[in-house]
């Protein structure tokens, strides 16, 4: 770890020396002759000084003038500064506890009575860059250090930003309690400051989000990885912590928080959480890369300025490869980034509650272009349109669905509504009801990305759903893992005894098909068929189907 | 001579400077360190141009230097000077200025004297 800094301003070399001698293995230190020369380095603002160890009576800008000083630039209130003079007289003091001294030793320095106090006012005055829990930095240090480091570099590409989470930290903490989830934290940190990465500095972010600077060099994942998972014991318990690690190579001297955002990105693209829990980031997540506020501050103007898109992907029965249906999906087309990938935004706009804004957006939008299709003559297939979690927590909004359903010419079945297994815990706290009531009317429910999560059968067996969609990360496993096949026949056999169809989704290849087929599969969702169209093309996809007689 | 020799010489206290530095090597390089130490020329040159506010400044960094080198007579001169210096309402004193100067001499002379004969 990078020493704290100290700056000492004295006049007497001596003095200075002898100073140094006592502090400089714990820190690392400035030297400064008078207050004037003091002042100059601060200013040029490439040290971050946790401490002034300052002389009161000197040539050229005596002490009194440099606290004078340091509170007219407001920037550095939050740096202590101890007196060291020979001169203890009550009025000298006095003056300099006025002026914002917090503490002073006198001449011939006793050193354990100065590292005492340099280490008991330096914590003192941590707490607004220390994370107290840990005792690394908090973020705000962090940040603040790591800048200044990467300032003084010439050359930061040799740097990583390496950001760790604990997995399942939530169910760690609701095993062992709080206190049992505060020394998971500890001993993470621990962990993170002690590992073969040597980091340079490392903080808590927040929760058990953690991050360091470190050289790229020290980073093999093979050696990360056997440190990884350490057994911890906690009141007799035994549990094994393990981090998952995004990694953000330095590339120029952008913002610390930029490559702290980018290695928590490279978190998310993590895919397998046992053998390769870490990801390093790289140009193509750049390309997606949104920031959560960028994504929130021009939501409303991007949906006003029709950035956003509803693009369609048919749904075809796996028998006759005629179109059954089709899935409303929302694109961003961004005026600078171009396309958005909705994982990136749509879990923006789930944390800030526009998600249901949106979700409106594409229900208005899917009832409008029926409505204009039927009214043309044009051939039409049901659509399903997406209902986030968030939704559930909106009365209003479910309420606006429902009122459209109800004054809305469009068919009941023409508009259908798929809900994540995540939602199960919302609508069971708020929109119970409603989900019932909307089915008594006859409007059909699909169950979205089954096997993604935590697949509930307690979701299946309290509502009836029409329509079950097999996860596609389930269908893309089913030529790798043997057993994953039986899962799906399984699955599907299971739908069909409770009354439920089943769209496979991501199909792709041939043999997927085939499989699917003979497994009793009734529909197809993937690219082996289509992509998801754009209105237009999708409009061309159905006439096409309608004259070769191919629409269900 | 040895460097406790050396600090009973002119009038100091190796126990104190060992207590603190602990290590002899140390205590005799930041010894051998006030032969280059600017505070006494400081002071005379200050003196010397009736400059009561930079006599005061001189003879207080020399007070300091000499407490932390453990130099005892020499501290006290300075700090007797120190404050009769405060007020900044008169020039040095005769009398304090000669006793600070007689122990600087002494410790200049001890240094040197231990010096040649390492």
């Amino acid at each position: 770890m990078v020493k704290k800094e100290i700056l000492i301003v004295d006049d007497s070399e001596i003095n200075r020396n002898m100073l140094r001698l006592m502090l400089e293995d714990d820190y690392d230190i400035t030297e400064a002759e008078n207050g004037s020369e003091a002042l100059s380095i601060i200013e040029k603002d490439d040290h971050i000084f946790r401490l002034v160890l300052l002389d009161l009576v000197m040539p050229v800008m005596d002490g009194f003038d440099f606290l004078k000083e340091l509170q007219n630039r407001k920037l550095y209130q939050q740096l202590p500064v101890i007196i060291i003079s020979a001169d203890t007289s009550t009025e000298s003091l006095d003056k300099a506890y006025s002026l914002g001294a917090v503490d002073f030793f006198t001449k011939p320095f006793n050193p354990n009575i100065v590292s005492h106090r340099v280490n008991n006012v330096i914590t003192l005055y941590s707490h607004s860059y220390k994370d107290i829990l840990t005792g690394c930095y908090n973020r705000n240090g962090f940040i603040q250090v790591v800048e200044k480091y990467i300032q003084r570099e010439d050359d930061v590409s040799k740097y990583s930003m390496v950001v760790f989470d604990i997995k399942n930290f939530k169910a760690i903490n609701s095993l062992m309690g709080t206190a049992g989830g505060d020394y998971v934290l500890k001993s993470a940190s621990n962990l993170i400051q002690n590992s073969i990465l040597k980091p340079l500095f490392s903080a808590r972010l927040e929760a058990d989000h953690f991050v360091c600077l470190a050289e790229t060099a020290n980073i093999d994942y093979n050696r990360l990885m056997e440190e990884n998972g350490s057994i911890l014991e906690f009141n007799g318990r035994q549990l094994q912590v393990r981090l998952r690690v995004g990694v953000a190579h330095l590339d120029g001297k952008g913002p610390a928080a930029g490559y702290i955002d980018r290695a928590k990105l490279a978190l998310s693209y993590i895919e397998d959480e046992y053998l390769k829990p870490y990801a390093v980031f790289d140009e193509t997540m750049a390309q997606h890369y949104v920031n959560a506020a960028m994504v929130t501050s021009e939501f409303e103007t991007s949906l006003e300025n029709d950035e956003f898109k509803v693009y369609y992907q048919p749904v075809m029965e796996a028998a006759t490869g005629k179109v059954a249906s089709a899935e409303a999906l929302i694109r961003w087309e961004h005026p600078e980034r171009g396309l958005v990938r909705p994982d990136l935004f749509i879990p923006a706009l789930e944390k800030d509650g526009y998600i249901s804004r949106l979700d409106l957006f594409v229900d208005i939008q899917v009832r409008s272009l029926l409505k204009s299709w039927k009214a043309q003559g044009l051939p039409t297939v049901p659509v399903s349109v997406n209902l986030s979690w968030m939704d559930f927590y909106d009365a209003e909004m479910i309420q606006f669905i429902l009122d459209r359903m109800e004054s809305d010419p469009c068919g009941i079945d023409d508009v259908r509504y798929e809900i994540t297994e995540s939602s199960y815990a919302a609508i069971k706290e708020n929109r119970s009801e409603v989900i019932k009531e909307m089915q008594q009317k006859g409007v059909k429910f699909l169950m979205d990305d089954f096997g993604s999560g935590y697949s509930s059968l307690e979701m299946l067996m309290n509502y009836a759903f029409n329509i079950l969609k097999i996860d596609m990360s389930i269908i893309r496993k089913m030529e790798s893992k043997p057993e994953v096949p039986h899962i799906v026949e399984l699955i599907i056999n299971m739908c069909h005894h409770m009354g439920m169809k089943v769209v496979a989704e991501g199909v792709e290849t041939e043999a997927q098909l085939s499989f699917l087929k003979k497994a009793g599969c009734d529909y197809i969702q993937g690219y082996y068929f289509t992509k998801p169209l754009p209105e237009e093309e999708f409009k061309a996809f159905l006439a096409r189907h309608k004259a070769e007689g191919k629409i269900a | 001579m040895t460097i406790q020799e050396f600090y009973e010489k002119i009038g100091g206290s190796f126990e104190d400077v060992l207590g603190r530095l602990k290590n002899e090597s140390l205590i005799e390089k930041f010894a051998l360190m006030y032969m280059n130490d600017t505070s006494f020329k400081t002071l005379m040159d200050a003196a010397c141009a009736q400059n009561i506010s930079d006599t005061f400044r001189a003879a207080h960094s020399l007070k300091g230097v000499a407490a932390n080198l453990g130099f005892f007579v020499l501290n006290k001169a300075a700090a007797d000077l120190t404050e009769q210096l405060r007020p900044q309402t008169a020039q040095a004193d005769a009398n304090l200025l000669d006793t600070v100067k007689a122990a600087h001499q002494q410790v200049i002379a001890a240094l040197q004297e231990y010096q040649s004969e390492k």
